[in-house]
């Protein structure tokens, strides 16, 4: 399908109106989050998570290989992660969208050049076998920052997942099935946890009254063209945005981070000016949301340890 | 050997799609989604119907061959499942994703099937649920698909229903059945003895007289397969499958 026709003017017009009261078109505040519902399939390493209507599937597999001749002592992890037209009709299977193209991006350095994932600790044997991981982003539903779903559902995803038991008997390789010994989980570092800001600038003007429109005189009257100099303008910043604050919005800035405040990547798009004390704020309250949800994560994967009959490590 | 594994069906409201379904029998489960009729683009535009385009996704990786395998499959059995002309110069896009847990790689290498039978068999049924959840397109039936498989007990053939992936390994012939039902009426089970064979695919050695009796136990479950159908749209989701 074509891309969808842009957002109405008195859509975009109700959205600004409301972001000067500090109000967001679903009732959050501007800095909470949709509290993200982690659901676990059948077999270990497999999540799908959900934050409002946004919804991404994450499943791990391992397979024995034989390393690169570069690196005899590293596994190595792939992230597929293509857009279905499930997730919206604008994507089409087999052509990359701008979006798919952050977003794998993103996944890459937050889930793979992060370190988050041992690959040491993925080697059998050196220079002949090593696990090879791959993790598959499978996109549900697009309902705005489809980034932070895919990043948690992945990490999470990697935490759930358990690798069979390996022997090693002189020459020979014997992988123990899960049914004769428990599998074991990966060595994870840390959990890294993104957060996307979408944000919004506008020109502050004097006060005037508004052209034409029944709003009160006194209301402060904004343009909606976003420009330059920063010390002129208002600036809004939107975490976890719903599609249209995420279609409206003049840029994003995506923080990843783990619970013990460590940032892994900063990626901020689409030039809207921030100064530093606006960037220390917004990284600020990341890092409060990373403890709120690295609690979420621990507090669900032991509900569902919970509920699964197999010895887990 | 005519039990089905634990039918499980949901209905499941993705955003930014007509209509979407989940279906599993056991552990094998599709999540389909229907989009239509929406805009298609010229390339694609049919001038005197809507053009389907199905699309399958497994649960790891990128699409293969075994994908493209269960798309021709898919689009045999729904082409005429749909009045296309009703919508002509517009899209059907169906979208299937694959969440049946992979086989342990001993069980399928050994196995007959290029793939699962009871794949195709719930992907159909989920995609089937969509169709009537849209409710925007045109149907000439309600289509329920049921996998069988012919099995040696003591050195006996015996035709099973639905078989596990455990049991996949031991079948000697299997496949699936699809059936049209054009007057579904949950209430009186003679109605579904008029449904026809949309589709049917085969694999292994078998016997003719098999592939009839293979069918008349297909029909039997597919018509529990449909009275799951109606309580999933009317009367709510089936109590399983709920995410927390």
């Amino acid at each position: 399908m074509p891309r969808p026709s842009s957002p109405s003017i008195p859509e975009k017009e109700f959205l600004v109106a409301a972001l000067q009261q500090s109000l967001r078109l679903d009732g959050r505040s501007l800095v909470a989050l949709r509290e993200p519902l982690l659901s676990f399939g059948p077999e270990l390493g497999w999540v799908e998570c959900a934050m409002g209507k946004t919804r991404v599937l994450a499943s791990v597999e391992a397979k024995m290989v034989k390393p690169t001749p570069d690196r005899p002592y590293e596994g190595t992890i792939n992230i597929h992660s293509e857009f279905s037209p499930m997730a919206s009709s604008e994507y089409e299977q087999g052509r990359t969208s701008d979006e798919e193209v952050t977003i794998t991006r993103m996944l890459d350095k937050v889930l793979r050049r992060s370190d988050a994932l041992d690959k040491e600790s993925l080697c059998v044997v050196a220079g002949q076998r090593v696990w090879s991981l791959k993790l598959t982003v499978q996109f549900l539903s697009d309902a705005g920052n489809m980034l932070d779903c895919a990043c948690l559902a992945g990490i999470v995803a990697l935490r759930h997942f358990r690798k069979p038991e390996v022997e090693i008997d002189g020459e020979e390789v014997i992988v123990h099935s899960p049914d004769s010994r428990a599998p074991l989980p990966l060595a994870i570092h840390h959990t890294p946890i993104c957060f996307t800001f979408a944000l919004y600038s506008y020109q502050k003007l004097s006060v005037t009254k508004s052209k034409g429109t029944s709003s009160t005189t006194e209301q402060q009257s904004i343009s909606t063209v976003p420009s330059g100099s920063f010390s002129t303008h208002q600036t809004f910043a939107l975490l976890d945005p719903i599609l249209l604050e995420e279609t409206l919005a003049h840029g994003t800035l995506s923080i990843a981070l783990n619970a013990q405040g460590e940032l892994c990547v900063l990626q901020k798009n689409g030039g809207v000016p921030l100064d530093q004390s606006e960037i220390l704020r917004l990284i600020n309250i990341a890092v409060e949301r990373a403890k709120e949800i690295d609690q979420l994560i621990e507090r669900r994967l032991k509900e569902d340890w919970g509920t699964r009959n197999l010895e887990v490590i | 050997m005519d039990a089905l594994r634990e039918v499980t069906a949901r209905i499941e409201r993705l955003d930014r799609v007509d209509a979407s379904a989940r279906f599993a029998f056991g552990t094998s489960s599709a999540l389909a989604s229907v989009s239509g009729p929406i805009e298609a683009k010229l390339g694609v535009e049919a001038q005197s119907k809507a053009t389907l385009d199905i699309l399958v996704r497994p649960l790891s990786g990128i699409p293969g061959i075994t994908e493209r395998l269960l798309v021709s499959n898919l689009r045999n059995v729904f082409t005429p499942a749909i009045i296309l002309g009703a919508h002509p110069r517009t899209l059907i896009q169906v979208v299937i994703q694959n969440l049946s847990p992979p086989p342990p790689s001993s069980n399928f290498k050994n196995s007959l099937f290029e793939t699962n039978p009871s794949t195709t068999a719930v992907m159909v049924n989920a995609a089937s649920i969509a169709f009537l959840q849209a409710s925007s397109l045109p149907l000439t039936g309600v289509i329920v698909a049921v996998a069988v498989g012919v099995s040696l007990h003591d050195g006996e053939r015996v035709i099973l229903v639905d078989p596990e992936d455990s049991e996949l390994e031991t079948l000697v012939a299997g496949g699936v059945f699809a059936f049209l039902s054009a007057q579904p009426n949950a209430a009186d089970p003679n109605d579904f003895s008029k449904a026809k064979v949309v589709w049917s695919f085969w694999d292994g050695t078998f016997r003719p007289a098999e592939v009839s009796q293979a069918e008349v136990l297909a029909r039997a479950a597919g018509f529990k397969v449909l009275r799951t159908f109606y309580s999933v749209i009317f009367e709510g989701n089936s109590p399983s499958m709920e995410l927390d």
